[in-house]
């Protein structure tokens, strides 16, 4: 194990928020943390294992759920005799996610904000995707996308598009309904007119 | 020509209520609607004729009386007849009060206080 590992590590948010155990969440940095220069590095299931004190069937378990989930890639070498020669565990780089943008040099704080206007531009495609008039797709995107950290949507415990867009129809023909613009004194005139009428 | 209010005729009477209740509805910012209005309109003059305790008064006395009511009333002003009571009532006292005022303390320019109607001959 000649690598070492990087100060940092960068757990990307679509990793961070995955289903996967906290631990390889954490595997997942360690490994990007080792991965700087490359993209990919070589450690054994035992060095993983030594530095978290775990077993290595535990490392290979987190490394795999990391391999199924498409975290990480992970490619064997052999010799002519079929042995094990390398090991080698790459970052599967995303365009959108925080690790591409971190390579390219920027600080954390950018990357919060370009994983902010990933998730928007995800949002935004799937709500235009809805048969409905454009203004209100414009007005729901509006609505639902205020927010610096976290948008509006996100704070929600449960937010279905389609559900919340046949609310929103529903509300905006309640709200639009003409209002009764007779100013009050107006309006008691009349009803004494009425009055005058029925006595 | 001032009428005392059991002189009037209830017909002319229920119309003149009818405008004093609408603008004391305006004036306290409720809205109420045309039938209630009249109902009122209908009950309250023709207790005022009814009702001796009244039967002095003249109808600008319960304009007057409205008037004070609205602006100068404890209570919280609503439209209804015990709210009516309460201010007619109170501006009859004041007017009782003036009258001794004037004609028992021989007192000048006392509020309120309205010479009283010559009879009819």
């Amino acid at each position: 194990m000649t690598e070492k590992p990087n100060y940092y590590a960068i757990i990307p948010s679509n990793v961070r928020y995955s289903s996967l155990k906290p631990n390889a969440k954490l595997l997942y940095g360690e490994i990007t943390a080792l991965s700087n220069k490359l993209g990919y590095c070589f450690a054994s299931n035992f060095y993983f294992a030594d530095l978290y004190g775990v077993s290595k069937n535990t490392v290979s378990r987190w490394l795999s759920d990391l391999n199924k989930l498409g975290f990480i890639t992970i490619k064997i070498e052999r010799n002519s005799n079929k042995e094990i020669t390398k090991r080698i565990i790459g970052i599967v780089k995303k365009d959108d996610t925080p690790i591409y943008e971190k390579v390219k040099g920027n600080n954390t704080s950018i990357n919060t904000t370009s994983t902010n206007i990933s998730i928007k531009e995800k949002f935004v495609n799937e709500v235009m995707t809805f048969d409905y008039p454009k203004e209100m797709l414009n007005d729901f995107i509006n609505y639902w996308c205020e927010g610096k950290k976290k948008m509006r949507f996100q704070k929600q415990s449960t937010f279905e598009i389609k559900l919340r867009l046949v609310r929103w129809a529903k509300n905006q023909k309640q709200w639009s309904k003409p209002k009764n613009t007779m100013s009050k004194l107006d309006s008691q005139i009349n009803e004494w007119q009425k009055a005058k009428d029925l006595l | 020509m001032i009428k005392l209010l059991k002189q009037e005729d209830l017909k002319e009477l229920t119309e003149k209520v009818l405008d004093l209740i609408a603008k004391t509805s305006v004036e306290i910012g409720h809205k109420t609607d045309a039938k209630t209005m009249v109902s009122l309109a209908k009950i309250f003059s023709n207790d005022l004729i009814k009702e001796k305790r009244f039967a002095k008064m003249t109808f600008n006395q319960v304009q007057d009386a409205f008037h004070q009511g609205v602006r100068f009333g404890k209570d919280e002003p609503f439209l209804n007849i015990r709210t009516f009571y309460k201010w007619t009532y109170a501006h009859k006292k004041v007017i009782d009060d003036a009258r001794y005022q004037v004609e028992m303390l021989n007192q000048k320019n006392v509020p309120f206080y309205q010479e009283p109607l010559k009879l009819l001959k």
